[in-house]
């Protein structure tokens, strides 16, 4: 008859105890319910049963106790001890945890009000920057340039025509015809060369105002196409952030080292070779892939 | 103005700095990944068990980009917002469209492999890894798919993690129920079904038979039968697969399946039990015939054995009735057999890689690093 060495059957009830732990913590992460005040308000819960830490503490140390005493595994008070002091300090360590996460959340939502707010002050300033620049096109478009000048030169004519109708009246009653004709050609050609004149006039103030009302509209549309860059890296950044949720670490693994088979495992050889396949078959691909 | 841009600057939050940083690595955690051509599943070791639609869409312009917020969208969300994304369901019969035939579709070769890299860092991202922890994954893949196919895949999942391998899809269901002797396996996917033959050791290529009947073969089969018996009826493949996924059955049907469809518009009941059952028991034959070739090849002496130990699952064995029907059929054809369905069809495959990445030992890992 075959006996099982003591150690098999240690670490037999040791590979149980993992699974247990394993089962327990599933359970915890199933059944736990995380919820707000807002929400608890909202469904008319006014009280709440709160554990302590110490309550937690003594329940989980008690669950062990038991747990130990089921599978017959006998532990010096030292060692309970230790066990009940690790214990203690993995809690602790959660809690702590569990606040550097919370202050992370907060820091989070700070974070994507703050780029919520940036993003807000660029709307608002884009749109005042695209009034400003419509209010500006419009201005130069419809600029009134050479308006007054035209006036003037109206005028101009009109005292030209005066004096030669006075000229022509001074001459007398028979004026000499061609002294007349003399006098009325040099005033047209003088409209001639005041319309010239005026109208290069004119042309170089049209060509300053543009040149100017361009320069002005080409820096307000800079400025708001800077704008509308840095609302699209905001918006980006806030997408970013909402699809990403605070920066949470994750959930922890069960295990803390690489685990593997082990000679325990049912069937270890087979798998063994299985396992060692499988690596080879992989190994393949990588040395193809390079 | 120049106050207001002054605030403007002030209130300009650091843009680049969302995301947190971890420092020295502690703690492993282990990734099964079965990448279906229907649904993902992931199963890992920090006790998160997943499954999404394998399909992505990216925003089509900028403006449905800032609509929907997102770069990527997966699974439903993807399905539900697909008129505004370019939509992708990169995964074709068990492998990445075109990944076999790159050179002569090279946009679309590229543009498939982007979107199934994609997934497989979302399956991985769902799984919420700890920066801090070594992920080590094991990927499910079709039993007989390429060796591009498995190239594509190790290259997507690597960015993500720390070291992956790749098995076959019914060994990873096989090895996670611990059946590992005379054991068939038929693992039925959206775009697959694999069949796998267990002896004791790995499986190589003559123990595995990949056949394209599967889910997907079966929503376009009563996809034609109800464009041929419910006239005027508008519906599409998808509602089809929704139809198939919620009503599915072969053999007897314990009540009628009567579904509704819009006809010029007006919801209209039509009763398609007859379709259902006759769509969805077409993947049987095929089956039976697969298992027989694979029982026909092995020693005589264990053939009995083998039949008598043959494993369903898979989306697709969720069809109510099918693993009857498959021992129907085995008896009639092969003159004996008994299957069995597996308790959770769809993170079987994930379950087992999970197992398969928690036995492989450390070295192995650290070579494929």
């Amino acid at each position: 008859m075959l006996v099982r060495p003591r150690r098999d059957v240690l670490e037999s009830r040791k590979s149980s105890m993992n699974s247990i732990a394993e089962k327990i913590y599933r359970l915890i992460r199933e059944r736990s319910l995380g919820t707000d005040l807002t929400s608890l308000k909202q469904r008319g819960v006014k009280r709440v049963s709160v554990f302590k830490s110490n309550q937690l503490g003594s329940l989980v140390a008690l669950a062990v106790e038991q747990v130990l005493r089921e599978y017959g595994v006998k532990l010096s008070q030292g060692d309970l001890d230790n066990l009940s002091e690790e214990g203690r300090r993995a809690f602790i360590s959660l809690l702590k945890e569990r606040d550097s996460y919370k202050e992370l959340c907060e820091n989070f939502e700070k974070q994507q009000e703050k780029l919520e707010m940036h993003r807000d002050v660029l709307k608002g300033q884009i749109e005042r920057e695209d009034t400003m620049l419509e209010t500006e096109r419009g201005f130069w478009e419809e600029m009134p340039v050479g308006t007054g000048s035209e006036a003037y030169r109206v005028r101009l004519e009109e005292v030209l025509d005066r004096n030669l109708e006075s000229r022509i009246e001074m001459l007398g009653a028979s004026p000499d015809a061609r002294l007349v004709k003399f006098l009325e050609e040099m005033v047209e050609g003088l409209h001639r060369e005041l319309d010239t004149l005026f109208s290069a006039a004119v042309d170089e103030m049209r060509s300053e105002y543009a040149a100017e009302g361009e320069k002005r509209i080409e820096t307000l549309e800079r400025r708001v196409q800077k704008m509308r860059e840095s609302l699209d890296r905001a918006e980006d950044a806030l997408m970013r952030a909402q699809a990403a949720g605070p920066t949470e670490d994750g959930i922890a693994s069960i295990y803390k080292t690489v685990q593997g088979l082990t000679p325990d495992d049912e069937a270890f050889s087979q798998k063994k070779g299985m396992l060692e396949e499988i690596f080879q078959l992989n190994k393949n691909i990588k040395d193809q892939i390079g | 103005m120049e106050d207001e841009k002054a605030t403007a600057k002030e209130a300009e939050p650091n843009t680049d700095d969302i995301s947190g940083g971890h420092g020295s690595q502690e703690g492993v955690l282990y990734l099964g990944i079965d990448l279906g051509t229907s649904r993902s599943a992931i199963a890992a070791s920090n006790g998160v068990r997943e499954f999404f639609a394998s399909v992505v869409g990216y925003p089509k312009d900028l403006v449905s980009r800032k609509l929907l917020k997102k770069d990527k969208l997966f699974g439903d969300e993807a399905f539900a917002k697909r008129l505004s994304l370019n939509f992708y369901r990169p995964l074709e019969k068990g492998i990445i469209k075109h990944s076999d035939n790159g050179a002569t579709h090279p946009e679309d070769a590229e543009a498939n492999l982007k979107a199934a890299s994609d997934i497989i860092q979302e399956a991985i991202r769902r799984s919420k890894p700890r920066s801090d922890e070594l992920v080590y994954a094991v990927i499910g893949c079709p039993a007989q798919s390429s060796i591009q196919n498995k190239k594509a895949i190790i290259d997507a999942a690597r960015p993500m993690v720390d070291s992956v391998m790749i098995c076959s899809e019914p060994f990873a269901v096989a090895y996670g129920l611990d059946r590992l002797d005379d054991m068939l396996v038929i693992d039925i996917g959206a775009g697959t079904v694999d069949l796998c033959r267990m002896h004791g050791t790995l499986p190589d290529d003559e123990d595995q038979i990949t056949l394209d009947t599967a889910g997907d073969y079966v929503d376009k089969l009563l996809y034609d039968k109800l464009r041929e018996r419910c006239s005027g009826a508008q519906f599409t493949l998808n509602m089809i697969k929704s139809v198939k996924e919620r009503f599915g059955f072969v053999g007897e049907a314990a009540d009628p399946v009567v579904v509704e469809f819009p006809v010029a518009g007006k919801p209209t009941e039509f009763d398609i039990t007859e379709s259902v059952r006759e769509s969805c028991r077409a993947m049987v034959p095929p089956i039976v015939q697969a298992l027989g070739d694979l029982v026909a090849s092995f020693d005589p002496e264990f053939q009995s054995t083998l039949k008598n130990n043959v494993l369903l699952g898979g989306g697709g064995s969720q069809v109510i009735g099918l693993a009857a029907a498959v021992e129907r059929e085995m008896h009639e054809k092969l003159g004996e057999g008994r299957v069995l369905a597996v308790d959770e069809p769809v993170y079987a495959g994930a379950s087992g890689a999970l197992k398969i990445a928690h036995d492989m030992p450390a070295e192995f890992w650290e070579q494929l690093k």
